[in-house]
């Protein structure tokens, strides 16, 4: 096979592993959001059991990025590529750990339910997910608009985010919820807020890949 | 210290078939430029214009200036130019009859030094600045093809240096040498253009990445882009050079 073949195969693969650690991340996201909601601790356990096999992909992209650099001395869009992706790598690998702790948040809720305050929880994943699927179809379509409304995206979720602590702590200390359930549920929210930031990142290396320019998206 | 080049529309033939069209290029002095790009690109038509040894071809003609500090090398003689600018072939091509020491004090010679004193003296500083006295000092009378293929490509390299040139050209002058040798010529590279201005030709891509300041890609006789070599390898401006230096085509 030619050599540039091999390459350009090498290139899909890293693509492809980095949208499998993707859409994986994303479901982790979602259901750690999703116990935090119902409560439901099996589904925060299995967030945390899964984590690892998240690490381990992140270990595999890092290697074939290293291998590619040592054996093909990639240049000029080739070398974005590779660097790029070890970058999406470690945000997305940053991504899961959040979604591990939003999970055992969920499981220290757990042991009292608070109903009201962890619906307020809800938009903002909401508006956290959508970041997640606009940051990996921008990857996957190599589409700058899309990587640059990640900026306009994060932005809500931040104010979001300074809503959910302003609400959480207006109500003084007659509210229903004790300090340490509403710290629980502000944690949420700065994790979430965090999942953000890095799908901005995501951005930005979407960015570097297409343009080689380096862009500040948060 | 070396001096700059600047080309300006710079035109080549072999009898009918035009090899470079309407080259314009700022070459730097004491920084290395490569040259890259497929072969047949015109690269090594190129640099064989910067001395005027193009011209020594039969049917070749060449069109436009090219300019080393202020004086146009047109208005020079051949042979003073190739004084100035001096070229480092892609094999190396010491005098096979002549000692060591010989190879080097003929240009001297020519150049109309005779003592003897000095001669010694420009030899040794010759082959200290090409990194190659102390494995040759004792065996100066010896035979230059006695030497190691790399070792042949410093002594040209010396040879070169030896009349104190302004400019280098150097036409792949590692690509026959093995990984050693091809690091201990790009180490000597780096050295030397702190007193020289130098242009490389080169198709091996890591080298000019490894060496130069500024590369320039060359491509069906036309210069495509030149830039710092740092932009060259990971934002080049034509879709040409990406797609030759990421090795899509050539």
């Amino acid at each position: 096979m030619h050599q540039r073949q091999a390459f350009d195969i090498a290139l899909k693969e890293l693509k492809l592993k980095l949208l499998h650690m993707g859409g994986d991340v994303q479901e982790s996201i979602r259901h750690a959001v999703a116990s935090v909601l119902r409560h439901d601790q099996a589904l925060a356990q299995r967030v945390i059991e899964r984590d690892r096999e998240i690490n381990r992909q992140d270990h595999e992209i890092e290697d074939l990025c290293i291998r590619l650099i040592a054996t093909q001395q990639p240049v000029a869009g080739d070398l974005r590529r590779i660097v790029a992706g070890m970058r999406l790598a470690v945000d997305l690998e940053r991504m899961g750990d959040l979604a591990v702790d939003l999970a055992k948040t969920s499981l220290r809720l757990s042991a009292s339910p608070v109903e009201e305050p962890a619906r307020r929880l809800q938009g903002m994943a909401e508006a956290v997910d959508s970041m997640v699927s606009e940051g990996l179809n921008a990857y996957v379509n190599s589409d700058a608009e899309a990587a640059r409304r990640l900026a306009e995206m994060d932005d809500a979720v931040d104010h979001d985010y300074r809503l959910l602590v302003e609400e959480l702590f207006a109500d003084g200390p007659d509210a229903a919820e004790t300090p340490q359930q509403r710290m629980l549920i502000a944690f949420c929210g700065r994790y979430l807020e965090r999942i953000g930031d890095h799908v901005t990142n995501i951005g930005e290396s979407v960015l570097y890949i297409l343009t080689g320019e380096r862009s500040d998206l948060n | 210290m070396g001096k700059s080049m600047t080309v300006r529309r710079l035109q080549a033939w072999y009898g009918q078939h035009q090899v470079l069209h309407n080259i314009d290029m700022d070459i730097e002095e004491n920084r290395v430029t490569a040259i890259i790009g497929p072969s047949g690109c015109g690269k090594s038509t190129f640099i064989r214009c910067l001395n005027r040894m193009h011209e020594t071809h039969p049917q070749a003609r060449v069109d436009g200036d090219i300019r080393l500090g202020d004086e146009s090398l047109f208005d020079l003689d051949p042979v003073d130019v190739r004084r100035v600018v001096g070229m480092v072939f892609q094999k190396p091509n010491p005098f096979p009859t002549m000692s060591i020491f010989d190879n080097i004090a003929i240009g001297l010679k020519l150049a109309g030094i005779r003592r003897s004193g000095e001669l010694r003296d420009r030899v040794e500083r010759a082959l200290r600045m090409a990194a190659l006295w102390d494995e040759v000092k004792d065996r100066l009378a010896k035979p230059a093809t006695a030497l190691s293929g790399g070792q042949q490509q410093r002594l040209c390299i010396a040879r070169a240096l030896a009349v104190e040139p302004e400019v280098l050209l150097m036409d792949e002058p590692a690509s026959a040498l093995d990984p050693i040798s091809t690091m201990r010529i790009e180490e000597l590279i780096e050295e030397i253009k702190q007193t020289y201005t130098i242009v490389i030709v080169t198709h091996n891509m890591q080298q000019a990445a490894r060496i130069a300041d500024k590369t320039a890609f060359f491509y069906q006789g036309h210069l495509i882009e030149m830039d710092d070599t740092s932009q060259m390898f990971t934002k080049p401006k034509d879709k040409r050079t990406e797609d030759y230096i990421t090795g899509r085509f050539g």
